[in-house]
């Protein structure tokens, strides 16, 4: 008996080694027809990872709730360190705020007092969903997080994201569940922008870092530190006008901005519906939109 | 007869854990941690596991398993279908034909091989990356994330080997 098995593993170890092996190629042959899948054609990847977002929301969601709790501590002590300070600051700038409402209640009067008189047509109404951030970055070269709400919420894809401080991203797959948002920082990412003081348009570009890039500048800009940035609206994925970041840097030729939205703190994000048509270039197969003659 | 069929789950259920530790290990880079200075941890943490038990129990995370596991941080993840599939085997792989220099090594050895392992692992989805996206990508965020899973390999080292004591033998 204990020979048989003897023999048994002498003729089947080579052959368990052989079968690993070819194994193994096989998977690896696989994946690289995944990354080739991905491509040639993105959005079946893209749907693929929006039903796999779908099945493990619920999960992420539950285990993001005492993580959340524990930032939340750790927050509040720091806080505690410098309460005197902060509340010296908040006054400061409460002060400088009610000015600033002041000057925006007059102009927001005079603003809409024109519009009657030049008839202009109003902006379509924004619809607003607020989602809790449920998955963070899946690694190293990815710029993107999960949230908790989904197709069936209303979320649109394209649909842009923002916090109070400014822009965070658009929504760049989505489940039923869940939709996946394309961070600014993003490699893939590209917003159209402009330098609010000058009006110098810019393509946003992100590169993995915590700094973006402004491509296509025109060659003799003006723009220097400390300009604001805002969405530009054309491309019509963006509604012109919300705030982006800072210039922090014009060396050499090359423009980074500094985001206003602090990625680590996001916590929940307003999904919005400006309802904008969407001049990106439809899917083949989808219909397109008639034109005006 | 029974008991042979309860033996034989408790054996698979015993073979699994090293399976399950490392799912376990890909949720927890998932779940946004909020924490201030922490890098986006990504498959730093499933690539310690998968080094760890390449190197003490190969046979426990066969090729098909940690395919799944790769596909799915992929998925989950958000970045390029394929990359960590890829990444996975690859490290597995190369970590099991490299066994032999590491099996009865001095700690500070295998934790050094991991370094290195980790780092090509992240060159690699670097360069995928920049060639798919057809743009620059900034590495510093891949360093860090290495250097997070090299600084976590001794804890993570010392819990894998009291559970291979407990549920391997």
């Amino acid at each position: 008996m204990k020979r048989r098995t003897g023999a048994l593993t002498w003729i089947a170890a080579p052959f368990r080694a052989w079968n690993q092996r070819v194994t193994l190629a096989l998977l690896g042959a696989a994946a690289i027809a995944l990354l080739a899948v991905e491509k040639t054609s993105p959005m079946l990847a893209e749907r693929a990872r929006g039903a796999a977002a779908d099945v493990v929301a619920p999960i992420l969601d539950l285990l993001s709730r005492p993580s959340a709790s524990a930032a939340h501590a750790i927050d509040s002590v720091r806080e505690l360190a410098r309460l005197r300070e902060e509340n010296a600051q908040l006054k400061e700038e409460q002060a400088r705020l009610l000015q600033w409402q002041t000057v925006a209640k007059r102009l927001d009067h005079e603003n809409e007092e024109l519009r009657t008189l030049l008839k202009l047509a109003p902006d379509p109404r924004a619809r607003f969903l607020t989602a809790r951030v449920v998955g963070g970055s899946g690694g190293a070269f990815v710029r993107s997080i999960l949230v908790a709400a989904g197709g069936r919420d209303g979320v649109r894809k394209n649909q842009t994201a923002v916090t109070g401080e400014g822009l965070v991203g658009r929504v760049s797959e989505l489940g039923e569940r869940a939709a996946r948002i394309l961070l600014l920082t993003d490699i893939n990412s590209r917003v159209p922008v402009f330098v609010e003081r000058t009006r110098e348009r810019a393509i946003l570009a992100g590169d993995n870092s915590d700094r973006m890039r402004l491509l296509y500048l025109p060659a003799d800009i003006t723009a220097t530190v400390g300009d604001r940035i805002v969405t530009s609206g054309h491309g019509g994925v963006f509604p012109p006008g919300l705030p982006v970041g800072i210039i922090t840097s014009t060396q050499g030729g090359v423009v980074q901005v500094q985001p206003y939205v602090d990625w680590e703190q996001l916590e929940y994000v307003r999904l919005v519906d400006y309802e904008l048509s969407g001049l990106l270039l439809p899917m083949a197969g989808q219909e397109q939109p008639l034109g005006p003659r | 007869m029974t008991s042979t069929f309860w033996q034989r789950l408790d054996l698979l259920a015993r073979n699994a854990s090293p399976l399950a530790f490392t799912v376990l290990l890909l949720i927890v880079g998932l779940v946004p941690l909020r924490l201030p200075f922490l890098p986006p941890l990504g498959i730093n943490l499933v690539l310690v596991s998968v080094y760890y038990w390449a190197i003490h129990r190969p046979s426990t995370l066969p090729a098909p398993a940690l395919f799944i596991v790769g596909l799915a941080a992929d998925l989950l993840g958000g970045g390029f279908l394929g990359i960590n599939v890829l990444i996975l085997l690859l490290t597995h792989a190369a970590t099991v034909s490299a066994r032999r220099w590491f099996v009865g090594a001095s700690f500070a050895i295998v934790w050094w091989g991991y370094a290195v392992v980790a780092t090509l692992a992240m060159l690699l989805a670097w360069m995928i990356t920049m060639t798919l996206a057809g743009a620059t990508a900034d590495v510093t965020p891949g360093i860090s994330g290495v250097l997070f899973g090299v600084g976590a390999y001794p804890l993570l080292a010392t819990f894998f080997a009291h559970a291979q004591r407990a549920l391997l033998r």
